[in-house]
């Protein structure tokens, strides 16, 4: 894919300035190479002045890897942790998940001030019980420091990539089924209430498709050709498979450009062919058969970046 | 290091041949110190030839900085020539469509324009990326091939073929500018969280005071992170702001102060992956 096209002096420029702050992405680097999503970050010193960008500290990069990423994997090659037990922001993350939760529930439905009191009680339940479980899995990491150059560093850093993901799903689960906060919110609200949120809800979960759909729909207008009598059979057609996007927020904003292009195609790969094969020309079918066999084959990934539901 | 030819006469006539034409021509100064330079160094050559010399070492002179560099975009200009091929095919697709009665000699002169005009894209764009002006000016990839071949294709088209071709244009550009509006709708809407009603409102005011240029906000601009923010769309912001309630407002000002245009820039984004119709149609010719 070609993406951005920077301009090279103006690229510099905000380097400089946004050096630090700025997550580059499509940043790629030796042996770490897994995916587009991998970042590599030496900003900072090492210690002793000395750099070591093989040897890696797997505390320092729990806590990125599970927060500051999504999807990706985030490698800090700038020294070991600091002296003294850090405590995990996992706490604070979950808590603040839960509240925009809860306040997405209030500008919606409205909740008196009981029903407030338990959903808070509940994000705060289940944001302590989440702290704990990621504290027991980010423990060992903390001052673990593994050299990449050897098997075993190698070995150590896949068995921290599982461990980190483990994590991450279960972050994105904190307060869906089988959570205190979920059992509350079934109890809480009343019938009128459960409707207007439901309604909420599934009316994001369109706007989003539809967001999807057309940002994807307008590449392929391009470089297919289509005419509007093709596009709005094309679009339709899309917007009638909604699939079960994960209506919080954070999964939404987890989907970058290229994983919600994909989707789309991997919706439009499992459609009904004969119809969509009449609509195009010979030619825009043999241009976009292969964007949707792309699109089929990106299904398990996508469902692993966890913006869909996926059946219990 | 020398150049030496191996028949010097020749040599020499050519040397004159092509020294001759840099002079002939125009009538202002310049080229008249030209043409009088051409013939001093034409008499010079004469005499050399006259003298018995057969040889003539040619010190090779170190390209200019400046064709260095034009050299350097020439290259990078072919290599991008494929990624704009899509841009063409995709138009040349829909032209077929919408005039399907061309003769192959318009056609031919029609895919002769879009190669042309995918070398002059090409080159525009490599020529920005050089000098830093890729995203502050207006240069449209596509807008620019667009035209250049509408131009090639009015005098050849059935003037009504021609303007369903035209319309069909039009309402892709309506179709981009409703996709850049959702697009930066979703954004804001990821970060503030909004009503349905809130959502509705803004995107009738986004549509009500568009702006072509906030087309860019389609692909992946969005996925930048800065400050741990993605890019805050404000220039849009007499859109957003007057529908946000309080406490979305401060949030709204806190994401521009971390993540505003000012930030961000305009980075330019072609968002043409170089999939789409690759195959080259015959009905267009060679």
């Amino acid at each position: 894919m070609v993406g951005p096209m920077s301009d090279f002096g103006s690229t510099r420029r905000r380097g400089r300035i946004l050096v630090g702050t700025l997550t580059m992405l499509f940043v790629s680097c030796g042996w770490v190479v897994a995916s587009d999503d991998d970042v590599v970050d030496d900003s900072g010193p090492a210690e002793g002045g000395q750099r070591e960008p093989h040897q890696i500290d797997l505390g320092s990069n729990f806590d990125a890897n599970l927060f500051e990423q999504r999807g990706g994997w985030m490698l800090r090659t700038s020294g070991p942790e600091p002296a003294g037990h850090r405590p995990s922001p996992a706490l604070e993350r979950a808590r603040e998940l839960g509240r925009k939760r809860i306040d997405r529930m209030q500008s919606s439905c409205t909740l008196t001030a009981e029903q407030r009191r338990r959903l808070t009680l509940a994000v705060e339940s289940d944001a302590r019980r989440f702290a704990h479980e990621v504290e027991a899995v980010r423990g060992p990491y903390l001052g673990r420091r593994v050299d990449m150059n050897d098997p075993a560093g190698q070995k150590a850093w896949h068995a921290f990539q599982q461990d980190v993901a483990k994590c991450r799903e279960r972050l994105r689960n904190v307060f869906d089924e089988g959570s205190l906060f979920a059992g509350t919110s079934a109890s809480v609200l009343d019938e009128r209430q459960a409707a207007c949120l439901a309604a909420e809800n599934a009316a994001r979960r369109s706007f989003h498709w539809r967001a999807m759909v057309l940002e994807t729909m307008s590449k392929l207008d391009e470089s297919l050709g289509l005419d509007q009598r093709q596009y709005d059979a094309l679009v339709a057609a899309l917007l009638a498979h909604e699939p079960a996007l994960r209506n919080d927020l954070q999964a939404l904003g987890r989907a970058d450009s290229t994983m919600r292009r994909q989707l789309v195609m991997v919706v439009m790969a499992e459609l009904d062919s004969q119809p969509l094969r009449a609509t195009v020309s010979e030619r825009q079918w043999k241009g976009l058969t292969p964007m949707m066999n792309h699109g089929r084959a990106m299904r398990s990934a996508i469902e692993a970046q966890g913006f869909l539901e996926l059946p219990r | 290091m020398q150049a030496r030819c191996c028949e010097p006469a020749w040599a020499l006539v050519a040397a004159i041949v092509l020294l001759l034409p840099v002079a002939v021509g125009d009538d202002d100064p310049a080229a008249a110190a030209a043409q009088a330079a051409a013939e001093r160094d034409a008499r010079a050559l004469g005499w050399l030839l006259q003298q018995g010399v057969r040889a003539l070492a040619v010190p090779p002179a170190p390209p200019p900085a400046d064709q260095q560099q034009r050299q350097q975009i020439e290259q990078h200009a072919k290599q991008l020539e494929r990624m704009f091929q899509p841009v063409l095919n995709g138009e040349l697709e829909l032209i077929r469509r919408c005039c399907g009665s061309l003769d192959p000699a318009a056609r031919r002169q029609i895919l002769a324009a879009g190669r042309e005009a995918v070398t002059t894209v090409a080159r525009g764009f490599t020529e920005r990326q050089f000098n830093g002006r890729l995203g502050r000016d207006d240069f449209d990839p596509r807008g620019e091939t667009r035209i250049r071949l509408e131009k090639a294709l009015e005098p050849l088209a059935d003037p009504a073929e021609f303007a369903a071709y035209r319309a069909e244009g039009e309402r892709r550009e309506a179709r981009r500018a409703e996709a850049a509006r959702m697009s930066i709708l979703a954004r804001v809407d990821r970060q503030l969280d909004l009503s349905a009603d809130q959502r509705r409102a803004i995107e009738a005011d986004l549509a009500r005071s568009w702006r072509p240029q906030w087309a860019r906000e389609l692909g992946n601009r969005g996925d930048m992170r800065i400050n741990d923010y993605p890019p805050a769309p404000d220039e849009a912001a007499d859109a957003i702001v007057p529908h946000l309630a309080p406490d979305q407002v401060a949030a709204w000002e806190a994401w521009c102060r971390a993540a505003g245009a000012r930030l961000v820039g305009q980075s330019f984004n072609l968002q043409v992956d170089g999939q789409g119709i690759q195959q080259s149609d015959p009905w267009w010719g060679q």
